[in-house]
């Protein structure tokens, strides 16, 4: 026998890769959940709030009074950074907004966000989160795909990919889109290299919900269309050469029977309660705002159906820039885009924990970046540019711990320096909680082993409660 | 490499399976010597495609029946002995068109510019612009392609990502599939065209249209168990005070629809 046969180290890596796959694997067949997790899970879905665009970290988490201070002073050359716009020459620029403590925990959020700033107990802000390029598409595709140059699975996928869905009627991972797709494009929900099977769902805040979901004909036809269609394919089925996909796509049109009556009710909010639809903003009498809040409410009815990963886009108002970037007019437009979001944010993590879901549910709040804590000069209409260099997000539900702020930038927020973090460490420690462990959800491509966190990503064990 | 895609495009599966992996981490070809033989011959014929493609098409391998013995798929469940021809779903660009081909709404004309895919929403800053639902007939491949939108109906049947060299498709199974066929405008509107080609043409009872679908859409001729059920469900679709049932564009077109949705339609054997 020989053990050095090249055909025996093959069978070794075919044989290995199955057993690396073997969470996916499971996946694909089980709608139980949480059957084949690699540890116990803590939560069992996620909902990703894309705060497209970077808000700023030093106007809402991260409290910088040296800014305030040194307001109009020259940033000189030690604080220029490749991942960051910035010259010498350019000045701090304090927050417009007023920064207080919250809750019992101490927790630091500024005025530009009054309802987070009631449930701050519950947020576990991380403040040194750093990336690699100060620029959207790049940095939408690190946060959704974990690669500047995207080419790979989005986040969602992955999830979808390992845990499998919980409710056969409905997608792994759906997008609750607005009008806008963020920079980067729709590679950004993309399915890349992963089975086709669990790419995202697009669901549209105005007008129809879901492409081809409402039923071309009346109700009697398309019945008896489906009754004809039935009867000819159960003698087809038996005649070719894979009778279980014939069979498989058999099942799928009784599936999109289901889906085009199951879709709809679960998009339409006509029966929560008013005070419900007071609560995200449905009444706002801003129509962006409407669009938001309808999506954070389907959200948490999707986590109420078995939806595993959700995420929710924000509308743009702006015409073509991405909502939260605020190189100019900083003051007006973030003002809009909290006024737009961050009410239904704080409902929808309000209503999941007072319905005893929210400790299954990870809420994730983050932009692809953050904004310069200086300025080109400082004027009334003045605003921040594009920064990677520490920034923040927010994590809640889930097993993460509340009322934590996770990290530091320096004096004047412009460079993360203690427990930098990066975009990795995040999927892993989400994957973390769902019961995954990011460096054996494999999927193989290319002659070799891809994952959500590449080669990178810790699991960070200090935010976890 | 190339004779084994060839090879795939044609039979269905590769000799090696891992199209993109010769290495030793693909799979091994089943038939070595079979795909030496193409690859030289390929290179004789001076590179030529058509030459390779007729070789295989002519083949006893390519001219076997999709059905399998209980035998046969015990001792090979993997077909890679080749004892039959396997079934497989159409790609992306042959569902449409196909739909197209059978609608009669094809346009059969070589080259020229690419046309734009239908839109629900233009977005002039990305450049992404919206074209007629029915492409004018044009064939797939003649699609404008946008990496930040392909056609959202071959999205649909795993059109793969534009930037990702792809040697083998996914074929997914998924009811979003069939959401398509069923409500799909263009799915809606080649049924309609082909209910008016239909009602034009000159067939004397609603059978010998029947069998005329079935040649159009699946090439062969209807059982006479089919033809009952199919002309049978015509007459339901047909509208009350319809004097003529051959002149009723709508339950034809119905009746198209549902031709558009069988398993065998969107499947090759």
């Amino acid at each position: 026998m020989n053990r050095h046969h090249p055909f025996a180290r093959r069978a070794f890596l075919q044989r290995s890769a199955l057993g690396f796959g073997w969470l996916a694997f499971n996946g694909l067949f089980t709608t139980q959940a949480r059957a084949g997790t690699h540890h116990a899970a803590r939560a069992k879905s996620v909902i990703f709030c894309l705060m497209d665009g970077g808000p700023s970290h030093v106007d809402t988490f991260d409290y910088k009074p040296m800014l305030k201070k040194h307001e109009g002073e020259k940033i000189g050359a030690a604080a220029v950074s490749k991942r960051s716009q910035s010259s010498p020459n350019r000045v701090w620029l304090g927050s417009p907004w007023t920064f207080r403590q919250r809750g019992q925990s101490g927790l630091w959020v500024s005025d530009l966000f009054p309802n987070l700033a009631r449930i701050a107990d519950d947020l576990c802000v991380i403040r040194s989160m750093t990336g690699e390029l100060p620029l959207h598409g790049q940095s939408n595709l690190l946060l959704h795909t974990g690669r500047i140059l995207g080419q790979a699975p989005s986040f969602g996928l992955w999830v979808s990919y390992g845990l499998g869905t919980e409710n056969r009627n409905l997608p792994g991972y759906v997008v609750l889109n607005n009008d806008w797709v963020p920079n980067g494009g729709l590679e950004n929900f993309g399915s890349s290299f992963l089975p086709a099977s669990h790419q995202a769902t697009m669901m549209r805040a105005k007008g129809v919900p879901m492409d081809n979901i409402t039923p071309k004909d009346a109700a009697t036809i398309q019945r008896r269309k489906l009754a004809l269609i039935a009867e000819q394919d159960s003698a087809f089925a038996p005649l070719s050469a894979d009778a279980r996909a014939i069979e498989g796509a058999i099942a799928n049109y009784e599936t999109a029977f289901r889906m085009q009556t199951e879709v709809p009710a679960l998009a339409d909010l006509g029966r929560e309660p008013e005070k419900v639809r007071h609560l995200y903003g449905l009444d706002s009498k801003d129509e962006h705002q409407r669009y938001y809040a309808t999506q954070a409410l389907r959200a948490r009815r999707m986590v109420e159906a078995g939806v595993r990963f959700i995420e929710i886009t924000c509308p743009s108002f702006d015409g073509n820039n991405s909502p939260w970037d605020q190189h100019g007019l900083l003051k007006v437009n973030h003002e809009k885009n909290a006024r737009v979001t961050e009410q239904s944010v704080a409902a929808l993590i309000c209503d999941l924990k007072q319905r005893g879901l929210l400790d299954q549910t990870i809420v994730l709040w983050a932009g692809e970046m953050g904004r310069t804590p200086h300025t080109p000069a400082i004027s009334a209409n003045g605003g921040r540019d594009h920064h990677v260099n520490g920034f923040s997000l927010f994590l809640a539900g889930g097993g993460f711990k509340g009322g934590t702020a996770f990290g530091e930038t320096d004096e004047f927020g412009n460079a993360a320096v203690v427990n930098p973090l990066t975009v990795h460490d995040i999927h892993a420690t989400v994957l973390h909680q769902l019961g995954i462990d990011h460096t054996r959800l494999t999927f193989r491509h290319g002659g070799r082993d891809y994952r959500l966190t590449d080669v990178h990503g810790r699991v960070v064990k200090e935010i976890l409660a | 490499m190339y004779a084994n895609r060839v090879w795939q495009w044609v039979m269905g599966a590769g000799l090696v399976a891992t199209p993109d992996d010769f290495g030793r981490l693909g799979e091994k070809p089943t038939h070595p010597e079979v795909l030496d033989y193409l690859a030289n011959e390929l290179i004789r014929e001076g590179w030529s495609t058509k030459k390779l493609v007729r070789r295989l098409v002519l083949s006893r391998t390519f001219r076997q029946a999709g059905m399998v013995s209980d035998e046969a798929r015990a001792r090979d469940p993997g077909n890679r002995l080749r004892h039959h021809y396997p079934t497989r779903r159409l790609e992306a660009e042959a569902v449409r068109d196909s739909l197209l081909a059978v609608a009669g709404r094809l346009d059969p004309k070589l080259y020229g510019r690419p046309i734009l895919p239908p839109r629900v929403a233009e977005d002039g800053a990305k450049r992404l612009f919206a074209g007629p639902l029915d492409g004018l007939g044009r064939r797939s491949i003649y699609l404008q392609m946008s990496i930040m939108e392909p056609p959202k109906f071959l999205v649909g049947f795993n059109l793969p990502d534009l930037r990702l060299p792809t040697g083998r498709r996914d074929t997914t199974n998924v009811p979003a599939q069939a959401l398509i066929l069923l409500n799909d405008p263009f799915v809606e509107a080649m049924a309609r065209h082909w209910g008016r080609e239909l009602v034009k043409a000159q067939h004397a009872t609603p059978e010998e249209r029947v069998r005329a679908m079935f040649a159009a859409a699946f090439a062969r001729d209807p059982s006479d168990a089919e033809v009952k059920r199919w002309t049978a469900a015509v007459r339901e679709f047909s509208s009350p005070g319809q004097p003529d049932p051959l002149k009723d564009e709508g339950a034809w077109s119905q009746l198209g629809h549902a031709f558009f949705n069988t398993k065998e339609f969107l499947h090759y054997r």
